[in-house]
Order: structure tokens, then C-alpha cells, then sequence
């Protein structure tokens, strides 16, 4: 234990309690604080999940196709074609991405993008109704740089896993199987900044383009 | 001179500079509304917003009852997740830790996401003397940084700015790199900036970024981004440094989302930025790709001792912007006439407490208390009674001139008499009104030069309202 | 005598402020006016010069504390205590109480106070229920709205309510309307080119909007305001919004001269 963190410690010991330490059951308080945590004062909305989704995210200049999980390969090809850009795709991984049989039209990567990536086709670990949000979460599979360094990012996102509240993300990645993830990732739109005279413009230094294929299973 | 007089002739200085500075007011005139609107329209689409802010002012509230507590359970999970937690008591020994983090990691190349408490330290200043090169990559403070000059927004730190003053500065910087043309559109000065720190972003070497909040629960920094640089410096380097105030750690994610959910909304009027991104520790066995080493550097700097007193709620403070958005001084003067990091009204509080109170004498007492800051804090920090409250502590330190004080305290002494205040008020209310009546306005008062040097001031009426009303009707 | 046609009228005391006293005791007579209009007695107690602000926004609590006590003292009889200024009655209703927060006998006696005492269109409008005046007043008026009336005390609704009764007066609502104006007390004179330009912007919105006439609160603002208006030439004429619900508009307007009438 380094001496300013003694000091620091004790400095806010002293503010807060006179100097009295802190005991081991107001530390378990507050433990416990966490671990109940609920959510509070959450926006009340009826609407139905994949409307609102979809909804908030154009209004944050996204795009999107609903597809079939075996069209993958077609909605992909429709976006890059639209903006005339080369069939070479960085892939991340999910349940859907895996399955999907990747003909001979397209170059497949897997591994970290780079300054030179045109393209990454991601999958979803869920998404937030609430906000139009994407959420990705690092792992083997599945780098951050895809995320950041692409002119285009295409993310693939079940319908099923698209949830009400930002909360409801969190229950999920409290309760998953795998290993915590090391880096989430919520995704509301592309890139921008407002810097130069307080206009948006899309396109800062993370993708230019956000398209999501938003797969229904049945 | 001493120190608190020259502070003195510095505000005024720089106050009567930025007024003249016609790219300055331009600008400023150009953000004002746009924020305050936007704030507005994200305030009318959540009705929830007001008791949003109540349970975001109480999370703070109650964290920073048990600061201590909390920050050991943060430090506990970054440990567990293979980070390293640092513990800095002032900006010197914040500075000396990521100088040393950065040579042992024989770092040539720093990128830095934005960070208020580096620029807090003069981080750069002390990484740049050792030798590195330490790129800002926000566009708002890459902009700043080619100017020379330190932010002037702590969201947006180039408002200061206008586009043909842009223009110049990429021009000239960006030439020796290739880019030759002068570019003057606003999607053309992105791209080009977009362009020359990509390679920036690939190569560097060590990435420092800030954090909104740090989260007990999962040992995690979040960052709120639009533009995605800060997760390039999360993301890419060998190393990631974390610069973070004690203040910011939060107990839970659901805790997390109270707060984003009024930070994006009181900042740009956006229900969620672009990229909110949480990041816990080192690579892991599970990743393919992540820095090797993972460091966060707790800042003090006077803030545990900001605990104790009456400015707790200052603590509160998500660096939202909206104060400085709604404050009308800050829109007249902009962020520099403040002469520290932080400006606007969170400014005027904070630079006393953490700079002392001696050096920031004006920033308190510029300012009318018209109570917008208070009204649009998102963690309701009472920031017009806090700067009041200051004016009281300069005052018991002696730190307003002597003249000044003594002629409130002979004013206040003369109307606790009555008689004797309306017996001496007389003769000059009737000056007044016989040398203005006619024209309704005086041009000018001797030792009154602050108001009529630019204002009219209306003719007195001559006979005040108590002698004319006793005189009407008798005693009362 | 019958006792149900005794009809007990509110008693109030009216705390001038310095500002009106001085410099323009029309806005006392014209909120006496109101008062009784709306069926209240009014007392005018001699013990009055001001509510202790600028020794307060100064720093020095002692002095204030002195003036306090004596507003205090001298409306303690008072049922109700009214004022036409939002900063006078934010500075009575929620900076004594504070002021004394270690002194139990006199934070009692400034809670009391604080619980009577109200800016004059409030306590018309949510007192008195006063739904409209007898006055006329012909011309395109906006309303600015002084800060501490309406951030601290809530004005808003109350002096737009009664104007909208005045016949011949035409509201409109200005750009920025509750944008500060620049006066801040001793600041107008502490920071002058600061004070200067956020009155030349106030001033900027009012020509904006295309009204003849500025109706506000607070004389302070007022003042500021129309001193700045005067010094630019523009045509725009000044009144407490007291004076044109009182039907006091026959005179010189606040920086009007008798030759511009």
C-alpha cells in the first residue's frame, strides 16, 4: 500500500467520519448495495421493441435491413455495393454470423482490423430499444478494433436479443455463461463530431457508416 | 503586486480581450442556442428527466458519503482483473506516475482520448518534456493543441473557434504531411483530420484516456464519446492509462445508466452518445487483441478535503457542460477569460477550492447569481448559492479590497438608520432629478463610470417613496 | 352591527425596496394601488431602506445580518409582507432563514417572515385571486423575466396572467426572454464591458421582437435595461409591470424625460 493511497484514504476518512474507520459491515453495506442494485427512474415507453429500435436508430443516421438468417451474405453484399466498396470483410463471430456459409464472392478475415479495413460485419450481443443502441462485447472472436477502425460497420443483431431499458443489458451480461467481458461496446449511430461550429458531421474517427441486418427468427 | 492583485489585472485583462475578439464572439454567438435548444427538446421527449436527475443527484450523494468505501471496492475489481490502481495526492505526483508508467513501457508515442483531469495536471506539458509525443485525438482538442491553447469548453474545447480559423490551422500543420490544399468545408476539415491520425492511432504506443465514471461493480472506466478516438486510445495501444478524479467512481451499471441517461441530454441534448464503452483491465486469455497492461491513476488534488465542508455537492459534477452552456458571462467572455481548465460556473466553483482561493479572487464575483447554472445542473449542484458562498469565504479572508468593503459596510451602517438614510439620500436624489428631469436620463455620474460610460441611468424622482408617502398620509 | 357584512380586509405591508424608493416611488404607489384594488389594507412602516442585498452579494453577512434584523423587527406585526421585486423577496424568503442557521431565536423569526412575504403579482395572482385589473394600456408589450423571480420564486405565469387583462395591451413573447439582463446588482458596475454586452444582447432581442414597450419585475433590471435602450436610441419605452397593471402610465416611462413626452 503506497503512502499517498494511506493518505488519500484517511484524508476522506477524516472528512466524512472524523477519522473513524471504516467498518467491515458498512463495507459489506455497501457491497450488498451492488448486488441489489435495481434499476430506478427508467423511461416508461410502450412501444413495441424492434419499432422503437429501428426508429432510434435512423434518427441517430443509421440504416438497416430486416433479413432472413440465410441472407446474411445478400445484406451484406447490398450495403457494400450500394457504397462501392471491395467484398473485404473483417468477421467478427455470434450464432448467426458462425452459421453463415460465406461464398466465393467475398474475402473473409478473421483477425484484428487495421488502418487499411474497409469493412467489419459483427454480431450483436444485444440491443437496446430504449435508445436505438448496439451492444458488443470483446472475446476471441470478436475484437474491439472491429468497432473503431472500418469505414463501415455492419452488425448483425437478433431480434430476440433486442431488450426494453440499458438495464436489461446489464442483467444479461450479469448472467451470461462466458467469461466477463472485457470491453462493452454500446453503439448508437456512427461516428461524429460537433466540434467545428457545433455541426454534426458523420465520419469523425470511428466508422462512417452504421448498418445493421436485423435478423427475425421465426 | 500581490498575488491576489495581479490575478485581478490578469481577469480583467483577459475578460476585455475576449469581449474585442471578434472570431471569438462570433463563434460563442453561434453555439449559445444551439445547446440551450437542444437541451430543451431532449428535456420535452423525457418526461422522467427531472426525477432522473433527483436519483442521479442522489447516487452521487450517497457515493460521496462513502467514498473511501467505494473506491477500495473499485480498486479490488481492477486488481482482480489484472489492472493496476495508482493513488496520486496531487497533478505532480499524477504526472510522475504516468511519466514513469510510460518509460517503463519505453514509450515514444502517447495518444490521449479527452481527459479534463490531465489537462487538470498539464499532463502533456511534463509527458512532452520527457521526451514523447503525446497526440490529442478528440478532434475539439486536436484542434486546440495545433493552436497552442488549452481547451475552452470542457465538452467541446474548440467552441472558441470559427471554421476559417480551422482552416488555417490544418493548413499550416497539415502541409508538411502532404496535404496541401486549403480545406475549407466542414466535411473536408473531418476527413482530414480523420485522415492524419489514423496512423497516429495504429502506432501509438501508450493510450491515456479519462473516465466519466469508474464502476465499483465491475471495475470498468466508461467512456462517452461521439467520435470513437477514445476507444482507438482504449482499444490500440500496448498500454492503457485511465486519468480519473476520486469522484467518479459509481457503484453499480444500473447506477450507470441513471447517469448517462442525464449526462448526453444535459451535454449535447443526445439521448446516448455515439460510444459509451466500458473497459476492464488488460487482455485477457479470451481476447485477441487489448493492451498488455491496464493502469488507472486516482487524482485527489484537493478534492477529499472539498468533502468535509460545505462544497460537498460540488463533488456531484459529471462535467456535463451544461452550466457553462446556459451561463450568459460564460457566453460573453468564453472559457479562457477563466484562466484554468475548468470554466463557466463549475469553474468559478471548482478553481477556488482546488487552486486556492487567493488566485481566482473575479471568478465568483463575475457573475450576476441569476441561478441557470443551478437550475440545469443534472446532479442539481446549487452552484449560484456555492459561488455565493464563496463571496462570504473571500470576504472573511480579506480577500476583496479594502475600499470596497468598507463602503458596503458604511452603506449597510447608514440603513440601519433610516432617519439618517433618508436624510442623506435627500440632496443628491435631488441633484440628480434637477440635473436630469428634463432629458429623464443622466449621461453621466461622477465615480459612476461603470454604468454610465455605456448606459443611461434613469432620472431619480427627487423625493423618495417613504417621505412622500408619510407626508401624504402621516405616520404610519 | 351585523358582524356578516364586516368583511376583515388582508392586511399587508409593503417593503418598498431601496430601488423604488429611490429612484422611482411611482412602483410603490402603484403596488399600494393594487393591493387595495384587490381588496387589502396596506401599511407603509417608516423603518424600511432596503432588504440587505448588495451587502450580502458582497460577502459581508454581518452588515446584512443588521439590515435583516430590522426588516424583521419592523414587519413582524404585518400579515403579509409584499414587495414588487423577485430579488428582494428571494433575498427575505430564502437567504435570511440561512443567514441565521446558527442563531435558533432569529432563524425562527426569518422563517416567519420568509412564510409571509411575497413579490406582488404572485400574491395578487395566488393570494388574493385577483383575475384581472381596471387599467388600459395601448401598446405591443414583452415581459422580461428577472431571475431570481423566476428561478428562485417561480414568477412566470402570475404578471402574464394580469397583463392579459389590461385592455389595449398586446403580450409578446421575446427571444431569450429569461435570458439574465446583465444587472446583477453591484455587478453592473463591477464588470461594466461584461454587464454591457449581455444588456446590448438583452437589448438586441428586445428590438427583435418588434415591441414598443418592456414590462419587467425587478426595477433593477429595469433600470439596466433602459438605460442601455436610452443610450441606443431605441424608442422603446420602460415601465414596472406594477405601473401598467395600476393604469400608472401617464408619465414619463423609466428613463423618459418630460421633453419626450
Amino acid at each position: 500500500m503506497t503512502e499517498a493511497r494511506t493518505q488519500i484514504l484517511a484524508n476522506i476518512r477524516s472528512a466524512l467520519t472524523g477519522g473513524e474507520p471504516r467498518t467491515p459491515l458498512r463495507m459489506n453495506e455497501l457491497k450488498a448495495r451492488i448486488e441489489s442494485s435495481t434499476p430506478k427512474a427508467q423511461p416508461h415507453f410502450e412501444d413495441e421493441l424492434l419499432n422503437r429500435f429501428c426508429q432510434k436508430h435512423v434518427a441517430v443516421h443509421g440504416t438497416y435491413e430486416r433479413v432472413a438468417a440465410q441472407d446474411l451474405e445478400g445484406g451484406v453484399l447490398r450495403h457494400i455495393g450500394a457504397h462501392q466498396v471491395d467484398p473485404q470483410l473483417y468477421l467478427g463471430a455470434g450464432p448467426l454470423l458462425d452459421a453463415v456459409q460465406w461464398s466465393d464472392q467475398v474475402f473473409t478475415y478473421f483477425k484484428s482490423a487495421d488502418q487499411h479495413t474497409q469493412v467489419a460485419v459483427s454480431e450483436a450481443f444485444a440491443a437496446i430499444a430504449e435508445t436505438g443502441t448496439v451492444v458488443l462485447c470483446s472475446g476471441a472472436s470478436t475484437p474491439t478494433s472491429h468497432n473503431f477502425l472500418p469505414e463501415d460497420h455492419i452488425v448483425v443483431v437478433d431480434s430476440a436479443r433486442i431488450v426494453r431499458h440499458q438495464e436489461d443489458v446489464w442483467t444479461l451480461l450479469r448472467n451470461r455463461e462466458d467469461a466477463a467481458a472485457r470491453v462493452v461496446n454500446l453503439i448508437t449511430g456512427p461516428s461524429k463530431t460537433g466540434d467545428i461550429e457545433q455541426t454534426i458531421q458523420y465520419g469523425a474517427h470511428g466508422p462512417r457508416r452504421l448498418h445493421l441486418l436485423i435478423v427475425e427468427l421465426a | 503586486m500581490s498575488a491576489v492583485a495581479s490575478q485581478k489585472v490578469a481577469f480583467r485583462e483577459r475578460t476585455t480581450r475576449a469581449l474585442r475578439d471578434s472570431n471569438l464572439q462570433q463563434a460563442m454567438g453561434k453555439a449559445r442556442g444551439g445547446f440551450v435548444d437542444k437541451r430543451l427538446e431532449a428535456m420535452a421527449a423525457l418526461p422522467e428527466f427531472d426525477e432522473t436527475r433527483d436519483a442521479a443527484r442522489d447516487i452521487k450523494d450517497h457515493v460521496l458519503a462513502n467514498l473511501d468505501g467505494y473506491l477500495e471496492l473499485y480498486e479490488q475489481k481492477v486488481i482482480e482483473n489484472g489492472g493496476q490502481v495508482h493513488w496520486a495526492r496531487t497533478a505532480e505526483e499524477a504526472c510522475q506516475i504516468v511519466a514513469d508508467i510510460c518509460k517503463e513501457a519505453n514509450a515514444q508515442v502517447v495518444t490521449k482520448g479527452k481527459s479534463m483531469v490531465s489537462e487538470e495536471m498539464h499532463l502533456n506539458s511534463v509527458l512532452e518534456a520527457a521526451g514523447l509525443k503525446v497526440v490529442e485525438t478528440d478532434l475539439g482538442e486536436y484542434i486546440v493543441q495545433l493552436a497552442g491553447e488549452t481547451p475552452s469548453h470542457i465538452i467541446a474545447p474548440a467552441v472558441h473557434k470559427t471554421r476559417e480559423q480551422i482552416t488555417e490551422l490544418f493548413h499550416e500543420h497539415h502541409s508538411k504531411l502532404g496535404y496541401t490544399d486549403r480545406v475549407t468545408q466542414r466535411e473536408a476539415l473531418v476527413n482530414e483530420a480523420r485522415s492524419v491520425l489514423r496512423g497516429t492511432f495504429v502506432t501509438a504506443d501508450v493510450g491515456i484516456t479519462g473516465a466519466n465514471f469508474l464502476v465499483a461493480e465491475t471495475g470498468a472506466n466508461v467512456i462517452v464519446t461521439n467520435e470513437g478516438n477514445g476507444d482507438l486510445t482504449s482499444s490500440l495501444p500496448r498500454v492503457h492509462i485511465v486519468t480519473a478524479g476520486i469522484e467518479k467512481v459509481i457503484p453499480s451499471l444500473d447506477d450507470l445508466s441513471v447517469l448517462l441517461r442525464v449526462l448526453a441530454r444535459s451535454a449535447t441534448g443526445q439521448e446516448m452518445s455515439a460510444y459509451t464503452s466500458l473497459y476492464s483491465g488488460p487482455r485477457q486469455d479470451t481476447d485477441s487483441e487489448g493492451p498488455e497492461a491496464y493502469h488507472v491513476v486516482l487524482l485527489d488534488n484537493g478534492r477529499s478535503t472539498m468533502l468535509g465542508g460545505g462544497y460537498r455537492s460540488m463533488l456531484r459534477c459529471i462535467r456535463c457542460g451544461a452550466c457553462l452552456n446556459h451561463c450568459p458571462v460564460y457566453s460573453a467572455i468564453g472559457g479562457h477569460a477563466y484562466g484554468w481548465v475548468y470554466s463557466g460556473p463549475m469553474g468559478s466553483v471548482l478553481t477556488p477550492l482546488l487552486n486556492g482561493f487567493d488566485d481566482s479572487v473575479d471568478l465568483p464575483n463575475a457573475c450576476t447569481l441569476n441561478g441557470r447554472c443551478k437550475a440545469v445542473c443534472p446532479v442539481r449542484i446549487p452552484l449560484s448559492d456555492l459561488l455565493l458562498k464563496h463571496r462570504l469565504e473571500q470576504y472573511r479572508r480579506r480577500l476583496t479590497p479594502l475600499f470596497g468593503r468598507f463602503l458596503v459596510r458604511a452603506w449597510a451602517w447608514v440603513a440601519t438608520r433610516p432617519r439618517l438614510y433618508q436624510g442623506l439620500m435627500a440632496l443628491p436624489l435631488w441633484l440628480m432629478h434637477w440635473r436630469g428631469h428634463r432629458r429623464g436620463a443622466l449621461e453621466h455620474i461622477p465615480f459612476a463610470g461603470g454604468w454610465t460610460d455605456s448606459r443611461d441611468f434613469p432620472t431619480p424622482a427627487g423625493r423618495s417613496f417613504i417621505r412622500q408617502w408619510h407626508s401624504r398620509k402621516g405616520k404610519s | 352591527m351585523n358582524s356578516d357584512k364586516i368583511k376583515t380586509s388582508t392586511q399587508v405591508g409593503l417593503f418598498v425596496t431601496c430601488l423604488a424608493d429611490l429612484i422611482r416611488p411611482q412602483i410603490g404607489f402603484a403596488a399600494v394601488a393594487l393591493l387595495e384594488q384587490a381588496g387589502c389594507t396596506v401599511r407603509v412602516p417608516r423603518n424600511q431602506t432596503c432588504c440587505g442585498q448588495p451587502a450580502l452579494n458582497s460577502g459581508d453577512s454581518a452588515s446584512t445580518i443588521a439590515i435583516a434584523k430590522m426588516v424583521i423587527k419592523t414587519f413582524a406585526q404585518d400579515d403579509y409582507v409584499i414587495a414588487a421585486s423577485g430579488s428582494c423577496v428571494d433575498t427575505i424568503c430564502h437567504k435570511y432563514p440561512e443567514l441565521f442557521r446558527n442563531d435558533a431565536l432569529w432563524a425562527g423569526r426569518a422563517r416567519a417572515l420568509a412564510a409571509k412575504t411575497w413579490e406582488l403579482t404572485s400574491f395578487l395572482v395566488e393570494v388574493m385571486e385577483l383575475q384581472q385589473v381596471e387599467a388600459t394600456y395601448d401598446g405591443v408589450c414583452s415581459y422580461h423575466d428577472s431571475c431570481s423571480g423566476l428561478r428562485e420564486l417561480g414568477i412566470h405565469d402570475q404578471p402574464r396572467q394580469l397583463l392579459a387583462s389590461v385592455v389595449g395591451l398586446e403580450l409578446k413573447e421575446m427571444n431569450e426572454n429569461n435570458v439574465c439582463c446583465g444587472f446583477g446588482g453591484l455587478f453592473s458596475i463591477k464588470y461594466p464591458d461584461i454587464s454591457t454586452r449581455m444588456v446590448s444582447d438583452k437589448c438586441a432581442n428586445v428590438g427583435h421582437s418588434g415591441v414598443d414597450t418592456l414590462l419587467g419585475g425587478d426595477l433593477g433590471c429595469l433600470l439596466n435595461i433602459a438605460g442601455r435602450l436610452r443610450r441606443e436610441g431605441a424608442p422603446v419605452r420602460v415601465f414596472h409591470v406594477a405601473e401598467v397593471l395600476a393604469g400608472m402610465t401617464d408619465g414619463p416611462a423609466i428613463g423618459e424625460g418630460e421633453s419626450d413626452l
